[in-house]
């Protein structure tokens, strides 16, 4: 199939999607419905103004109504259907471009699970490579491995009821003190060399490109700046909800079971997407290209919080409510995510110190933000110990836990109200988020590989004897 | 008959743990702990068991293995061979290669123990 064929049926799938008529769309554009229908029916070629037009009344980019997007996604489509693990026959055979035209946020969703998976083959062949070549790595287990040999050897001498003559004993003694200091130091070191690999890690995936990118101050300072020149041209005084929908020239669909503040949220949204924003390609001006999309959308996604609670909101909402986060929430129409993205955006503008993991139903994580250096460095949160894995909506869930490494932290979690989605807040193990009584919950890197054996929420063995 | 066992390791506080049990459990130890070294000392003394490690300085313990198997004076002394790795990959070299018996480091000493007394009992069927 073609990419001609690609766009007839992308632009009558997005018409219907969206409810426009053939008539409609045809006369928005300035041609005959019967034309627009030879060209939905793949009967005639479509290109320059025309597609252009099509493309602006159906909110589409031109790289995605000419196929481009398509054939980037159709050659990844194509790849996964020849994949020896997860492909076969009947995908190969079947027609891909008929999937991705008529279901498209499929397509998009599976690449990106495809791609993700890729991505952890790499890892692990990467790590498998890493433990079996890694020079450092392979002499500080071979040492260890040493050292507790001559330990556990002389330790059971010791412990044995048979005699041992005075001089003899001293001897071992002497030999588990030294040796047990010898291991001390050699699992210092194995844990540094760790560390070192940890600091010296890329960001593997477009979107944690993404994340650092917009993780630096001036960030931040920028996507204020940009917000209160974008509250200035809605009007000052007026009421925001009506001052954005009268801005935009294409306001979105607002379900009517939606509150005001997440219809407040969408139009914002909407209004910094339609508006010229500078700071936005400036703050993007050295991004990696492939990160450059996610980016783009944070960046909005922060502007428009920015708009629906300026940095001066929430500063003097939390110094009123002692950042008691359940009130704040209340005080915020209910509208916790923006309160928790709005907290982990302004640490450095006088909220406290946090970092922000937000993850989906399944536990996937979505997105990262505020201080990242207070988030676990897993991307991907797998111990069910974490909060964030038992949340309800309504209330704030608070805890100290115990990283893998020995780090404590406090944190925050609360659901999103359909459920979907939970975000957690990381702060500092002394923020004074948690009760001091509390005992840390021991979070572990996921239990395949966990060495917490007692642990209560295993859900199924670890591949390490311990 | 007093029986003995020649440990090549480099390791002392190993060869001491070592050299202490087997001498409790009646053998008569000696050890080195350089590969070089290895084929001189067992020409002078031939043991009835060398206990044999895989990573030393100098000649490492697969290549001691492999030349005492290939010398028609050493092919059939019983070797208990010990790696810090517990890779497959060196069992089935080391085996391959024609070692009796194979462990893998940390090792339990009565494990050991009774590894050398059986080589030196000529008992290897149930072996590692």
């Amino acid at each position: 199939m073609s990419s001609r064929s690609v766009i007839g049926l992308k632009i009558r799938e997005t018409r219907r999607a969206q409810g426009i008529r053939q008539n409609d769309l045809a006369g928005r554009v300035g041609i005959s419905p019967s034309y627009l229908n030879l060209i939905e029916r793949n009967k005639r070629a479509i290109g320059g103004a025309l597609l252009a037009a099509i493309g602006r009344e159906l909110s589409l980019s031109i790289d995605s109504l000419d196929g481009t997007t398509e054939r980037r996604l159709r050659d990844q489509l194509l790849t996964l259907a020849e994949d020896e693990t997860v492909g076969s026959q009947d995908l190969r055979s079947g027609d891909i471009d008929s999937f991705i035209a008529r279901h498209p946020a499929w397509a998009r969703a599976l690449a990106r699970i495809y791609g993700a998976l890729a991505a952890a083959q790499a890892e692990i062949e990467a790590l498998s490579d890493r433990l079996t070549h890694d020079p450092v790595l392979a002499e500080a287990m071979h040492t260890m491995l040493t050292e507790i040999t001559a330990l556990r050897s002389t330790a059971e001498i010791l412990s044995d009821p048979a005699e041992i003559l005075p001089q003899q004993r001293r001897r071992f003694e002497r030999i588990v003190d030294e040796q047990s200091s010898r291991l001390a130091r050699t699992a210092t070191s194995l844990a540094a060399h760790f560390d070192r690999i940890s600091e010296n890690r890329r960001p593997r995936t477009a979107i944690e490109e993404a994340e650092n990118h917009l993780s630096g101050s001036d960030r931040t300072g920028a996507t204020e700046t940009a917000a209160q020149r974008l509250l200035t041209d809605l009007g000052e005084g007026r009421d925001l909800e009506a001052a954005l929908f009268a801005a935009l020239k294409r306001p979105p669909h607002l379900p009517v079971e939606w509150g005001r503040s997440k219809r407040i949220s969408s139009l914002s949204l909407a209004y910094v997407i339609q508006s010229e924003v500078p700071e936005i390609e400036r703050a993007l001006e050295h991004c990696p290209a492939p990160a450059l999309p996610f980016a783009t959308d944070l960046l909005s996604r922060r502007i428009a919080d920015a708009i629906c609670m300026p940095a001066e909101t929430l500063l003097h909402l939390g110094s009123r409510l002692s950042w008691d986060l359940d009130a704040m929430v209340r005080a915020a129409d209910g509208d916790g995510p923006l309160v928790f993205r709005r907290i982990a955006e302004l640490y450095q503008a006088g909220a406290p110190r946090a970092g922000l993991i937000s993850v989906d139903a399944s536990g996937a994580t979505l997105h990262r933000g505020g201080a990242l250096d207070l988030l676990p460095r897993s991307r991907q949160l797998d111990c069910p110990v974490w909060p964030l894995h038992r949340a309800r909506s309504g209330a704030v869930m608070r805890a100290k836990v115990v990283l893998p490494g020995g780090d404590g932290r406090q944190v925050a979690a609360r659901a999103h109200p359909d459920g979907m989605k939970v975000d957690m807040l990381v702060f500092a193990a002394d923020a004074g988020f948690a009760s001091e009584k509390k005992t840390p919950l021991a979070v572990g890197p996921g239990c395949r590989i966990c060495t917490h054996s007692e642990c209560a929420s295993r859900r199924e063995p670890s591949i390490i004897d311990t | 008959m007093t029986r003995r066992v020649l440990i090549v390791e480099d390791e002392p506080d190993i060869v001491e743990s070592l050299t202490f049990l087997l001498t409790r459990a009646g053998f008569v130890v000696k050890s080195i702990a350089d590969g070089n070294t290895a084929l001189t000392e067992l020409t002078a003394w031939l043991p009835e068991v060398l206990i044999l490690d895989a990573m030393l300085p100098g000649t490492n313990g697969f290549d001691i293995l492999r030349t005492l198997r290939s010398d028609a004076r050493y092919a059939t002394v019983p070797i208990l061979m010990l790696t810090a790795k517990g890779q497959r990959r060196d069992r089935d070299i080391a085996l391959s290669l024609g070692a009796d018996c194979f462990m893998t480091k940390p090792f339990a000493n009565a494990e050991v123990i009774q590894a050398v007394k059986d080589l030196a009992n000529g008992d290897v069927d149930h072996l590692p």
